[in-house]
């Protein structure tokens, strides 16, 4: 599929809404997506069940019954019974952006709507939880017509600032969640990332699937500045007045191994990970990420 | 610490500037929210250390260049201890070494090293002192000033050949032209520090200090004193025997005949002492006296020499001489032996009888024999022939019994006797005082008073009446037949009658002979280079019977001879070092070549007939002139050249006058010589220096990480990641 077709993040600001930048997005994936979604098409066949009085003759396997002489029943992942919990830091060093790429909380905003609205198109039920460190919003998971719109409203009305407050969130996740559900994490990950992954793998061994969307700017790693720069901390962590020259080897050195850190701890854990830059289109992201889910569906078929 | 110039200490407020932009820098720094910042902070953590040694390191040199600068336009310097050696001792030096090299330098102690050759050592070391960024030149004080090679130099090695190979010409001192030069050489030098060091001794003639009042630095230079004055002769003037004068008269009546009389002087003599002194001609000892000599007097050593040959007679009269100038020992004269004398006879009362004449016994006289007549060419003319002779052609004029002299005759003998001719006056009838005085006023001894008549010749008391000659100088020339055994005496002789004379007392004028009754009989005076003879009686039988008697004869030769100087003539001596002025009208000469003692040849254009000589060391010069592109030789033009008389007098110059005059000639802004010398260390040049290090320091510290990074893009082959990739 041809980026062209992508939207370019640096005018995802100027569509307006988070619904209209989502409703952007989705239409980029699902053209770019290499199977047509249909109706009931996240419906996927998980196993064979001994016929039960009581279970639903329509899905007797007569073929089963052919070759073996016994009544099965085919189980059925039932996608519109998956919750998807999207959990969207908002704290302030989402806020961040640098020159005309959108902010960390715009663009994970436009991929959190474009992401529920994938979701509720195959017959899931996408939630919200967005967090910071002195407050939390929940929308939990339907499958509601609205649910989209009211998650977009929600989005909307986000404003980045306070500090992190992630591993908090996802520990009352722990403890609400107890269903099979997917846990979508969407953060940059910048603080408190220990506890986090830490709450993510507990999780995994819960049977749910977690996936993170590790949200940056191109500036964070790059650190573009020449002159003396008075860097201010986005959360209320200090300031440094420093020339960029003199710091920029040991701080990517630094954010590096934290990046590596949590990349390793992900996939060691089976949770999925996905490093995005505000500066590349959503689209790709996302399909990759449908794309990895469906394949990982059929191992789990 | 103090400081020459402490109003630039306020540039130090510039040190506030770094700060102030700090400060600046920090509030208009761009403000980044960021939020990354445990990683910045992490990092900052990591690299502070180096950062902040970086720049602490930047910031401290860039306070340093702000301090140094300002403190060093303010030119501190520190006060050293005496032995401490003071920064003009260290700034590169422009350095004048006047060595003096006149006459007075020769002197020696026992036989031992002149002064010249001590100030020339002391002047080698003093050059070899000088450090490798000083420059250097010499200039030799004697007569004109010679600067040795091309003046200031760095060529150390230059200068020390020049020092080794110098001749000292011994001649005048001349200080003052050679501080002018010096003054003029630093003129042109760059070096902060400038000096002038004299080497030599302290003889007032050296340190002439009317001259030198003449000789301004204005503070260009430091002037130093090297004195090589014996210290066991301080404050006194060095032991000293110089033969001061040699003069020269024909003697006696044997042809060539001469008289020398050489003047010897003392200084720093503390008793009398005998000297032996020695009479040569052309280097050959011929007589040999000892005479005493005084302190701070002299004596009068007197040789008798007979001059054989024609041609140039090198004359020399030396002294032995242990202790004292060396240059100063001998006195050269070339003489010259003509002789012939060329006599006018002026006839101021011709008659044509014979015996009655004037002049006749004088013609007689001057004829008497073949030998006379050889020696002594007269020529008679009256009053009227005077005024038609050229008077240059003649050695002596004789005015016998002339009644005046018109005004121009006048003035034409005297410049005649002034320059070295001969005048022979002799009264008579005619003689009128008041026209003699007034026309011969300045040739004349004594002014005549009147005529005194003692008797006629043919009284026959005249026996008793008339006077006679009684009393002579037997040491004149004129008188010396009359002192030889067996000479005639002039006492035989009567005078009836004689000039009146005024008294009067003159340097110039003796009183060769008296009468009997103290009338004045013959007087002499010098007038420039000649003399006049003043007889107040007759030159014929009117008033005396002098020219019957036997002294006549030799009386007349004696006088002729005596009047003639420029028959057996010298040439005036010249000063060794001094510029002379040698005529040569007449001769056609293109170009006069003088052979010195040395054999140096010296070769001198001539231009209107005049040649410029500067004899260069003492002796005999025999000449010769190109003529028409031929040498020929000309002894007549052959000169004598000896050591300056002002330079045997080695009385030191007073002490604290010369001080004083050393203290005023370097004192003013440049090169001030306190009365109490202050070891000052200049520190601003090392400041400077510092500043520098810092300046450059501070350039390679601020460019460093992004000369580096350019440095790295060039050389890197693949284009940096900018994308987060572990």
């Amino acid at each position: 599929m041809s980026t062209s077709t992508y939207i370019d993040p640096r005018v995802l600001r100027s569509l307006g809404s988070t619904q209209l930048r989502a409703r952007g997005v989705v239409e980029g994936v699902i053209a770019g997506i290499h199977r047509n979604p249909h109706r009931g098409s996240s419906v996927e066949f998980a196993e064979y069940k001994e016929y039960a009085p009581g279970d639903d003759v329509r899905h007797i396997d007569w073929r089963a019954f052919a070759r073996v002489d016994r009544y099965y029943v085919k189980q059925f992942e039932d996608e519109t019974n998956l919750r998807a919990w999207l959990l969207l830091d908002s704290s302030g060093s989402m806020g961040f952006s640098w020159e005309d790429a959108p902010t960390k909380l715009l663009y994970a905003s436009t991929l959190v709507a474009s992401l529920a609205w994938l979701l509720l198109r195959q017959g899931d039920a996408p939630g919200l939880v967005t967090f910071r460190e002195d407050a939390a919003r929940w929308l939990p998971p339907s499958s509601r017509r609205d649910q989209l719109e009211d998650l977009c409203r929600l989005l909307d009305e986000l404003q980045p600032e306070g500090g992190t407050a992630v591993e908090r969130a996802m520990a009352r996740l722990a403890e609400r969640v107890h269903q099979r559900s997917l846990i979508v994490l969407v953060s940059d990950l910048l603080d408190g990332s220990d506890e986090l992954l830490r709450t993510a793998r507990v999780l995994r061994r819960r049977g749910l699937e977690v996936a993170v969307f590790h949200i940056m700017d191109r500036a964070e790693w790059t650190l573009p500045w020449e002159d003396m720069t008075l860097f201010e901390g986005m959360e209320g962590d200090g300031e440094l007045l420093v020339e960029p020259d003199g710091i920029r080897a040991a701080y990517q050195r630094a954010l590096r191994e934290h990046l590596q850190r949590i990349e390793q701890t992900c996939r060691a854990s089976d949770i999925e990970y996905a490093r995005v830059l505000t500066d590349e289109p959503l689209e790709p992201v996302l399909i990759s990420f449908v794309d990895g889910r469906r394949r990982g569906a059929g191992r789990r078929r | 610490m103090r400081f020459l110039n402490p109003v630039m200490l306020l540039g130090l407020l510039a040190v506030l500037v770094p700060i102030i932009v700090h400060l600046i820098n920090r509030r208009q720094a761009a403000r980044v929210p960021f939020p990354a910042m445990v990683f910045l902070l992490r990092s900052q953590e990591q690299t502070a250390r180096h950062l902040k040694l970086r720049q602490w390191l930047l910031l401290a040199a860039r306070i340093g260049v702000l301090l140094l600068i300002p403190l060093a336009m303010a030119q501190p310097y520190a006060l050293c201890g005496e032995s401490g050696v003071t920064a003009d001792e260290r700034l590169p030096a422009a350095v004048v070494v006047v060595v003096d090299d006149s006459g007075s330098m020769s002197w020696r102690e026992g036989g031992g090293r002149t002064l010249y050759d001590q100030a020339a050592e002391r002047a080698t070391q003093l050059v070899r002192e000088l450090r490798s960024w000083d420059r250097v030149a010499v200039i030799f004080a004697s007569d004109e000033p010679l600067v040795a090679g091309a003046g200031l130099a760095d060529d150390r090695a230059a200068t020390l050949r020049a020092l080794r190979g110098h001749e000292p010409r011994y001649g005048s001192a001349g200080l003052a032209a050679a501080l002018q030069e010096a003054r003029l050489l630093l003129l042109e030098a760059d070096q902060p520090v400038r000096r002038v060091v004299v080497v030599g001794d302290d003889t007032r003639r050296a340190w002439d200090l009317r001259e030198l009042e003449r000789v301004s630095l204005d503070g260009l230079a430091h002037v130093e004193r090297v004195s090589v004055h014996p210290r066991v002769y301080a404050g006194r003037a060095l032991p000293n025997l110089a033969v001061r004068d040699i003069a020269w008269a024909e003697a006696g009546s044997e042809p060539g005949m001469v008289e020398i009389t050489a003047e010897i002087g003392s200084h720093g003599l503390e008793q009398p002492t005998q000297v032996t002194v020695e009479l040569l001609e052309r280097d050959s000892v011929v007589a040999t006296t000892r005479i005493p000599v005084e302190p701070e007097g002299g004596g009068l050593a007197v040789f008798t020499h007979v001059l054989e040959g024609d041609g140039v007679h090198e004359i020399t009269v030396r002294i032995d001489e242990q202790t004292g100038l060396t240059s100063d020992n001998a006195r050269h004269l070339a003489l010259q032996q003509r002789r012939s004398v060329n006599v006018l006879l002026v006839n101021g009362a011709p008659n044509a009888v014979a015996y009655l004449d004037e002049l006749f016994y004088l013609e007689r006289a001057i004829n008497a024999s073949p030998e006379e007549r050889r020696d002594v060419r007269a020529s008679t003319v009256g009053i009227e022939g005077l005024a038609r002779a050229e008077l240059d052609a003649w050695d002596v004029v004789v005015l016998a019994n002339v009644a005046h002299v018109p005004g121009e005759q006048a003035a034409q003998l005297l410049a005649f006797v002034e320059q070295g001719g001969g005048l022979w006056l002799t009264p008579g009838e005619q003689l009128d005082p008041a026209r003699w005085n007034a026309a011969l006023g300045a040739l004349l001894p004594r002014r005549i008073r009147d005529v005194v008549r003692l008797c006629e010749p043919d009284d026959p008391d005249a026996n008793i009446k008339a006077t006679r000659l009684s009393v002579f100088d037997p040491s004149h020339a004129i008188f010396r037949p009359f002192v030889l055994p067996g000479g005639e005496s002039l006492e035989n002789s009567r005078v009836y009658s004689y000039a009146l004379l005024d008294p009067g007392a003159d340097d110039s004028t003796r009183t060769l002979a008296s009468y009997a009754d103290g009338g004045p009989a013959i007087l002499e005076r010098a007038v420039g280079r000649g003399r006049v003879l003043l007889w107040t009686t007759t030159i014929d039988l009117d008033w005396t019977d002098l020219p019957i008697r036997t002294a006549y004869l030799p009386l007349v030769s004696r006088t002729l001879r005596y009047l003639a100087r420029r028959a057996g003539e010298s040439r005036i001596a010249l000063t060794v070092g001094e510029r002379n002025r040698i005529a040569l009208e007449g001769l056609g000469a293109e170009q006069l070549i003088y052979t010195g003692p040395d054999g140096s040849r010296h070769v001198m254009g001539v231009e209107d007939d005049v040649a410029r000589f500067v004899p260069p060391v003492v002796g005999i010069y025999t000449a010769s002139l190109v003529v028409r592109g031929a040498e020929r030789p000309a002894p007549e033009l052959s000169v004598a050249a000896n050591h300056p008389v002002a330079e045997s007098d080695t009385t030191p110059a007073p002490p604290d006058e010369l001080a004083a005059w050393l203290r005023g000639a370097g004192a003013g802004s440049g090169g001030a010589i306190a009365d109490v010398p202050e070891n000052r260390t200049r520190t601003w040049p090392v400041l400077l220096f510092i500043a520098l290090v810092l300046v450059y320091l501070e350039s390679l510290l601020a460019l460093r990480r992004r000369l580096w990074s350019r440095l790295a893009d060039l050389f890197r082959t693949t284009a940096p990641s900018d994308r987060p990739a572990p």
